[in-house]
């Protein structure tokens, strides 16, 4: 079993990998992304229904998760890499959050 | 051999245009390294020659022969350069050299932005020795943003030397990542590569919080922004908008973690060494591996323990206490592991090995007076004093740069060809165990009396502690044993590349399991495959 | 240039290493430049010139299809193994930006809690939501053309490929148009600037965040222009991307992408909240 051969089976499969069109959602995301901003956009109105403050501030930290997510996943091609690339940015938001609540507590 | 007795100049002696030329536009991992190495080791020559003033203005109470001033601008200049200057780009320097070949690789990932990264370095240092700021290493705020012009050079060239350490680390991770030869894997890898791979990890996560801040604090001097400004063009209705706190939990995010930026390096070079040296494999190669990984991730959760004094409330100080306690567990392992190595081993006491030996001796005393100072209790009274100064040192000098000598010597050959001198060599690790030893451990005693660290002049104290005058005296003396101890080490260095033994095989290839070839012969390590011919779609953008 | 590196190339001998003088002319620049900036600003003027200079010498010997290291024997396939070397490097890069935009958002938003006084939108907020509410649409779109645009060269509709691309360059160009009379509307109609101003000294904190998140990020989407530009150049190059090879395009596209992921996040953070 020489490396050569791994290496030429490697190759046949990520070809063929490529080969296989996955059908992509592009246009579907696209819409759900203006979606979301639209009803993004009318949160600050949403005081008047008596709806308070705190509860907007969740809704938009919601709503900005899961358009990252949608454009990580599927723009960035995520939810098509290996599972081990999904961690790359993943890991470092634990840090992240660690530093943002150490600031932001007094 | 031939190339000590030829007449004609070899072709290692071009003209100068050429040798320029070469050094210039090299993009060779090894030409880099070296690059990296002479030019940080330059810098280190600098501020040791600000150390010996300080020591010396030390030697007598009142400002004997530096104003205050000048000492604020001296201790600020030694440890800037020192830390962003040597012993960072050192590291990187012998990482570049090394990574490649101890994975097989033919080059780093992207050897053009390699290039660059060396580049920013002589600029960035020029800016930081024309600014001479002297706000400190840490540069604290609003001292920073008080302080006259010289400031705006030390910031400039901070954020040049942290782009060069971005791109730098991309280029490693990448490189340890992508470009291991058939067979090197994650369960073989050189202990060194797993200390870089872990490095340059944090460097990546850390160095664009240090980036940030910095810009804020930038943007605070020159637009007049109010991030950390409590100053009066940032005052409203009383009360001050910007908050000098949050700049501290910026820099020390990124400063804890550059601590283990510049010790694991060199921790790697010791599990490079001892096993060699005590001719047995290494012991416990997973928990040396995974304790790397384990203080490189420990390392972001710390940085707190830096600023127990600044009113913090308690319930996040604790944690953080937690934190660097638990921090010396992987250390603790790696040491074990290390002297594991030696037990029983047949022990060549040559210079490397010393080196090494000191560096276990030495971080056992820099690592547990860390850990007295993570018990906030403790921290209270020892802040700010020189038993930090101690500390810092033990670590720093006593374990990142001992470390360094220890590698520098092991790799001389193999970098040079040639042999370094053995009796140089000891001579340079007894005096500097003695210098060191002399002047750090003494700072412990200066610090528990009570002694504040970054002042020129201790004449007030003197009433109340007459002994601090003989310590520090005791202190500078050690200083110039240290100093002076640092000269067999350049002769030696420089001397043998033209005069030493040449080295044509590993000179430990008895005891090396992977022997290696010297770089007077090429070395082919790497299995020949034909080339193919790339269409230029596969370009390389952004290289 | 060429013979620059005829000479290089056989003074490394065997290895076959290219050298290349731009590294040392880009770092140079950037050294002249920061120095101008602060202390003569004409000085940051001719760091800027030697800037572009060293940036169209490294970008030309690029274009040029000089390859500096490359693999050209087997690697251990390894924990990335179907990730390639450029990819792996744009996603680390990403994280390192991650990073920077988190301290500053952070920062940003530590202040609002220690701030006297902080305006609601839609209130007393000096920010037009409509209009960034477009400007969050045009980088939206961006983003899809650029998706698109990697379809087609996937596909090899170089139709597709090229008008995507183009599209995606103009929204981008849009985009910082819109963000610059924004600024300006701002700083001279509204009062609010990144200092303290007699004004409205309430706004102080507010315009130091407000221009340092959005001014950051306005940068980055910039410099995606630029590189969106270059793009757009190669793409009418004869077979410069093919189908089968087309890497730069993604590359570029996920640096896009996680321009427009941090605009997420700032446009509610900085615009809603």
């Amino acid at each position: 079993m020489s490396m050569e051969t791994r290496r030429e089976g490697l190759g046949a499969r990520l070809a063929a990998a490529a080969a296989v069109t996955v059908k992509k959602p592009y246009f579907a995301v696209f819409l759900a992304l203006g979606a979301i901003t639209v009803f993004e956009i009318n949160v600050p109105s949403f005081g008047q229904y008596g709806i308070p403050k705190s509860a907007q501030v969740l809704m938009l930290m919601a709503t900005a998760v899961a358009k990252g997510a949608l454009v990580a996943l599927y723009y960035m091609h995520l939810k098509y890499e290996p599972l081990v690339l999904r961690y790359v940015p993943l890991v470092p938001l634990g840090l992240v959050a660690i530093l943002v609540l150490t600031l932001v507590v007094k | 051999m031939a190339v000590a007795t030829s007449t004609a100049l070899p072709p290692e002696y071009p003209g100068i245009g050429a040798f320029v030329k070469r050094w210039v536009t090299t993009t060779d991992h090894k030409e880099i390294g070296v690059l990296y190495i002479v030019t940080s080791f330059s810098f280190f020559v600098l501020a040791g020659v600000m150390a010996l003033l300080m020591r010396t203005n030390l030697a007598y109470p009142g400002a004997s022969i530096v104003d205050n001033g000048t000492y604020n601008r001296l201790f600020s200049t030694h440890g800037t350069a020192m830390i962003f200057l040597f012993i960072i780009p050192v590291l990187v320097g012998f990482s570049n050299y090394f990574v490649p070949l101890l994975i097989g690789a033919k080059d780093m990932a992207y050897p053009r932005i390699n290039a660059l990264g060396y580049w920013m370095i002589p600029p960035a240092g020029t800016l930081i020795l024309i600014g001479n700021a002297p706000v400190g290493w840490t540069g604290y705020v609003p001292l920073a943003i008080q302080e006259g012009a010289s400031v705006n050079f030390w910031l400039a060239g901070l954020l040049i030397l942290g782009t060069s350490s971005i791109i730098g680390s991309v280029n490693f991770l990448v490189t340890i990542f992508k470009l291991r030869a058939p067979g090197v894997t994650f369960r073989n890898l050189s202990l060194f590569v797993w200390s870089v791979l872990t490095t340059q990890l944090m460097v990546l996560m850390a160095t664009p919080v240090l980036a940030a801040a910095l810009t804020m604090v930038l943007a605070d001097r020159l637009l007049h922004t109010c991030f950390f400004s409590t100053f009066a063009a940032c005052t409203s209705s009383g009360q001050a908008l910007g908050d000098a706190v949050l700049y501290q939990h910026l820099f020390w995010f990124y400063s804890h973690p550059a601590v283990y930026i510049m010790i694991l390096p060199s921790m790697g070079m010791i599990s490079e060494v001892i096993p060699v040296m005590s001719r047995k494999p290494i012991f416990g190669y997973k928990a040396i591996a995974y304790s790397t990984v384990a203080i490189g991730l420990l390392g972001f959760t710390v940085w707190v323990h830096h600023m127990f004094t600044t009113g913090i409330d308690i319930w996040v100080r604790i944690p953080f206490m937690f934190a660097t306690v638990t921090i010396a567990v992987p250390s603790g392992v790696k040491v074990f592991n290390w002297l594991a190595t030696i037990w029983g081993g047949k022990i060549l006491l040559n210079t490397p090995m010393l080196f090494a030996i000191g560096f276990l001796s030495m971080f056992v005393i820099g690592g547990i007076s860390g850990v007295f100072q993570a018990s906030i209790p403790v921290d209270y009274l020892l802040q700010d004093t020189y038993f930090v100064v101690a500390h810092l040192h033990y670590v720093l000098f006593g374990g990142s740069v001992l470390g360094l000598f220890a590698g520098t010597y092991f790799w001389y050959p193999r970098i040079t060809g040639r042999m370094y001198s053995e009796a140089w060599g000891k001579l340079h690790f007894a005096l500097t165990l003695i210098g060191l030893n002399m002047v750090f451990f003494t700072m412990h005693f200066l610090g528990l009396m009570g002694m504040p660290r970054r002042y020129a002049d201790y004449s007030v104290l003197l009433p109340f502690q007459p002994l601090l005058l003989p310590l520090n005296q005791l202190a500078t003396v050690g200083a110039f044993i240290l100093a002076f101890g640092q000269l067999p080490f350049f002769y030696n260095m420089i001397k043998s590349r033209w005069v030493g033994r040449v080295v044509t095989e590993d000179p430990w290839a008895d005891r090396s399991p992977t022997p290696w070839r010297s770089p007077l012969e090429e070395e082919p390590t790497i299995p020949e495959v034909p080339t193919v011919e790339a269409s230029p779609g596969g370009g390389n953008g952004g290289r | 240039m060429a013979d620059e590196h005829a000479a290089t190339h056989g003074e490394h001998g065997a290895a076959g290493h290219h050298g290349s003088i731009w590294p040392f002319v880009l770092a140079l620049a950037g050294g002249i430049g920061f120095a101008g900036v602060i202390t003569w600003f004409p000085l940051a003027l001719v760091g800027a010139a030697v800037l572009a200079a060293g940036l169209a010498g490294w970008l030309l010997e690029d274009a040029r299809g000089v390859r500096f290291g490359e693999v050209t024997y087997p690697t251990e396939p390894g924990i990335f193994k179907s990730v390639s070397i450029r990819k792996l490097g744009m996603w680390l890069f990403i994280v390192s930006e991650i990073f920077f935009f988190s301290a500053i958002i952070g920062n940003s938003l530590a202040l609002r809690t220690r701030a006297p006084f902080w305006p609601e939108p839609g209130v007393d907020s000096p920010l037009n939501i409509p209009l960034t509410a477009l400007n969050t649409f045009i980088l939206i779109t961006s983003s899809f053309t650029m998706v698109q645009a990697l379809k087609g060269i996937e596909k090899g509709n170089l139709r597709l490929f090229r008008g995507a691309l183009l599209a995606t360059l103009l929204l981008g160009i849009m985009f910082v148009s819109i963000q610059v009379y924004e600024y300006n509307k701002l700083f001279f109609e509204e009062h609010l600037t990144p200092w303290l101003n007699p004004v409205e000294p309430r706004l102080a904190t507010f315009g130091t965040t407000f221009y340092m998140q959005t001014g950051f990020h306005g940068a980055h989407v910039s410099g995606g222009v630029f590189g969106l530009a270059y793009l757009n150049y190669k793409a009418w190059k004869k077979d410069w991307f093919t189908p089968h090879n087309h890497e730069g395009v993604e590359l570029i596209g996920l640096y896009w992408h996680f321009v427009d992921i941090v605009w997420i996040f700032l446009f509610p953070i900085v615009y809603l909240i």
